[in-house]
């Protein structure tokens, strides 16, 4: 096996441009061509890898991490440059993608043995394959049965034992449960140990750290940082922000008033069930949840600052999401929950201040119901739903998140659709990403019922957001959202999520997002849960 | 193809057809149930007119069915194989071809499964089997070639020309009725006659009547068939190979 020589690879591709009248539109029909611009999604990149070396590559998302790694996987063909490599390569790049969900857990793993190449009999090559990601006994399960992170052990599984010489890994790393993925961080370092090369994408600093010598940053196509990874810019370890999540908390007294002051009625939901709360997460999350006994350890690992106050208060959160997302769906209109918005808790874990992910545990609900049948989440807050989208991974919900490019969470789970929009970026900026992205993503994959997720933490004076949006801004967003979801007669439960800017402050732009909402939609009957 | 590639193509076909007979509720009956069911439409409808002229029409037709929904089902599959996989195409260093034949493959195995029954049916009906019949190997490869190489253009196309589908659905049905399906050439005008005899598929469906009749098939029909088949998969391959930057950049 020789090293990996990549020599300034570039790659454009033709994008489309919107057709924005009837006669550009005919002039297209008929003269069989579309208005398309050129966009580089990769420009200039060179890097050399020896036998063992470790590449991580960072960046925020749609900076040209997937498309370098496609390119190297030869998936896809550079515009320009060459990519030098002798040996055999294994990529896990979207590697559901090879997972038959109809098909069973066997079948499933046969199909990665040889998609990876794996030598000798497949039958015994799957039988292998299972016992490595520990699914012998699902064997006849189907695998749309499994949860994403054990239908993710079987690709895993059988591209370590690929034999490869290069793996190519995108963001993969990031998900499965704990357990799972320390072993597999450890099989892939013992691989790079004895000679095989490995690059994968990141949005982890810390992982970038651990796993790779070297980072190599993108951005728009451009490598803007290559070098050792302990040197990589921006790498501290976040500071748990408790202070600011407790001030948060105090607004919701305040609005209550604000809201009882004009005409809105609040009313108390019933908390939601331990059956509805496992639709979505495990059993040991619940069992702590109930049990209530994060380490002072575990609340800074994930988080969960207060977790003695937040996580009993898991039930009533969830339930308040389902009692208005039910309203909403049965009027085709509103429902509304100014404390839901638990978008980064997972499966087995809170995170990020969110003990359950009462969004993902409302359109299971609602999809149990025979309620909805394509729901979505439009997460406006300004950090990545991460929660949300791994949750969606395994089907029946959708997810977009528009949020700050980088900072929390270091770890993503890619949503159906993401907007990595720069700190900083202020009224303009934020807009114009906001409903560029809102559309798009409502023309791909036409939801039924939409759950908002319609944040303050985007505000100027947030210390968390840090997207420098002004009040005035958050209101045209929310009146931009709420007025095309009611054009497209879609019924939406809107949340609220964090704020961390002045209780007085934030207590203003929650009003104005329940404001923008009720205008949207008339037949709100002005009913607020709490 | 290397050995790799060949493992992927059955796998994948293997794939195709488990989850086209589980997402049934009938499974693998549906199979053998489709020919059947159109046979006793066109039986009932044309055994009156065409039957006097052609003896044995009930076989006649039934080879007919056959060897055309073979044709229909594994272009029309075909055509949508490379959109219908572009998650697995754009995650994973897959020649464009595999995941087409692939689908061809998928439905050339029910081909079989449907040749086996009427070579059940034909044995008992004529008491015993022809050495004839083995012509039905050479001419179904051949047929497997024209179905493969149409299938490669076809999807190669789809993947730029989304009316290509509707496009296929009408020249299909087209082809049913200028293909001797549940005709016989002979009553046809002698000049459309000739004509349509330089049709591949009328060259298969004739064939395969001869040799399961026990009659070695013609030269002529055989080289028509083998001729066509070349070309479609020269054409098909080279489009996609040609195209292979493009098609990904596209999915």
């Amino acid at each position: 096996m020789t090293g990996l020589t990549v020599s300034n690879i570039s790659k454009s591709y033709r994008v489309e441009l919107p057709r924005e009248d009837a006669l550009s539109a005919l002039i297209r029909f008929f003269s069989g061509r579309s208005p398309t611009r050129s966009f580089d999604a990769l420009s200039g990149v060179s890097f050399e890898l020896k036998p063992g070396a470790a590449l991580a590559l960072c960046g925020p998302n749609g900076s040209g991490k997937t498309t370098l790694l496609k390119v190297l996987a030869g998936i896809t063909a550079p515009s320009g440059g060459t990519v030098s490599f002798d040996g055999k390569r294994t990529c896990l790049l979207g590697f559901a993608s090879i997972l038959q969900d109809r098909l069973s857990v066997k079948e499933n793993a046969r199909l990665c043995a040889v998609f990876f190449e794996l030598p000798g009999d497949p039958a015994k090559n799957a039988e292998a394959v299972m016992a490595a990601a520990g699914l012998e006994h699902l064997r006849n399960a189907r695998a749309g049965e499994l949860s994403a992170g054990m239908k993710l052990r079987l690709p895993f599984m059988a591209a370590l034992a690929s034999g490869a010489d290069l793996f190519l890994i995108d963001e993969a790393l990031a998900v499965g449960d704990a357990e799972f993925r320390a072993r597999c961080l450890k099989e892939l370092k013992t691989l790079n140990a004895r000679g095989a090369i490995l690059v994968f994408a990141t949005h982890d600093a810390q992982l970038a750290r651990a796993m790779a010598g070297e980072v190599l940053t993108l951005d728009n196509g451009r490598v803007t940082y290559r070098g050792p990874s302990d040197k990589l810019p921006g790498t501290r370890a976040p500071r748990v922000p408790g202070a600011e999540f407790k001030e948060g908390l105090r607004r919701f007294p305040l609005l209550h008033a604000r809201l009882k002051a004009s005409g809105f009625t609040l009313s108390e939901a019933p908390p939601a069930s331990d059956d509805e709360l496992l639709l979505v997460h495990s059993p040991s999350w619940l069992a702590r949840l109930k049990a209530n006994d994060l380490s002072g350890q575990e609340e800074t690992e994930l988080a969960m600052p207060h977790s003695k106050l937040t996580l009993p208060l898991s039930w009533r959160m969830a339930g308040g999401t389902i009692t208005a997302a039910r309203a909403a769906a049965a009027a085709g209109g509103l429902g509304v929950f100014p404390y839901g918005g638990g978008h980064h808790a997972f499966p087995d874990r809170g995170e990020g201040f969110c003990p359950v992910n009462d969004m993902a545990i409302a359109a299971r609900v609602l999809g149990r119901e025979g309620a909805v049948k394509n729901p979505a989440v439009i997460d406006l807050d300004a950090h990545q739903g991460n929660g949300t989208a791994y949750i969606a991974l395994a089907g029946g919900l959708k997810t977009f998140s528009a949020h700050k490019a980088d900072g929390y969470p270091s770890r993503r789970v890619r949503s159906v659709m993401d907007v990595d929009i720069p700190a900083g970026s202020g009224d303009e900026a934020y807009l114009a990403a906001v409903k560029r992205g809102v559309t798009d993503f409502l023309e791909m994959v036409k939801p039924d019922f939409v759950f908002a997720l319609c944040s303050a933490d985007a505000y100027e004076k947030d210390p968390l957001g840090g997207l420098k949006v002004s009040m005035e801004g958050l209101r045209k967003r929310d009146e931009f959202l709420f007025g095309t979801l009611a054009r497209l007669k879609i019924p939406a439960c809107l949340v609220l999520g964090g704020a961390y800017s002045s209780p007085e402050e934030s207590v203003q732009i929650n009003f104005n997002t329940i404001k923008a909402a009720a205008a949207a939609y008339p037949s709100f009957n002005k009913i607020v849960g709490v | 193809m290397r050995k790799d590639g060949l493992r992927k193509l059955l796998a994948l076909a293997r794939v195709e057809w488990r989850l086209r007979q589980q997402s049934t509720f009938l499974g693998f009956l549906w199979t053998l149930l489709n020919p059947a069911l159109m046979f006793a439409v066109l039986y009932g409808l044309f055994v009156k007119w065409l039957g006097r002229g052609q003896g044995d029409y009930a076989v006649f037709l039934l080879i007919g069915i056959v060897e055309w929904n073979f044709f229909a089902s594994a272009t029309s599959n075909a055509l949508s194989s490379l959109l219908r996989r572009a998650p697995l195409m754009t995650n994973y260093p897959l020649r464009a071809e595999i995941p087409v034949l692939a689908s061809v493959l998928s439905v050339y195995f029910s081909h079989l499964l449907e040749l086996a029954a009427l070579a059940a049916l034909l044995s008992i009906r004529q008491g015993g089997t022809a050495a004839s019949w083995l012509w039905l190997i050479p001419l179904d490869l051949a047929y497997l070639g024209l179905a493969a190489g149409t299938g490669l253009l076809l999807a190669g196309l789809f993947v730029f020309y989304s009316d290509l589908e509707r496009i296929w659905g009408i020249i299909l049905t087209a082809g049913f009725f200028l293909t001797p399906v549940f005709y016989p050439l002979a009553v046809l005008a002698p000049e459309k006659s000739r004509l349509l005899a330089f049709s591949p598929l009328t060259a298969v469906i004739e064939s395969a009547r001869l040799a399961l009749a026990g009659s070695a098939p013609g030269v002529t029909a055989l080289a028509c068939l083998i001729l066509w088949a070349a070309a479609a998969l020269a054409a098909g391959l080279a489009f996609l190979r040609f195209k292979r930057a493009a098609i990904g950049d596209a999915l």
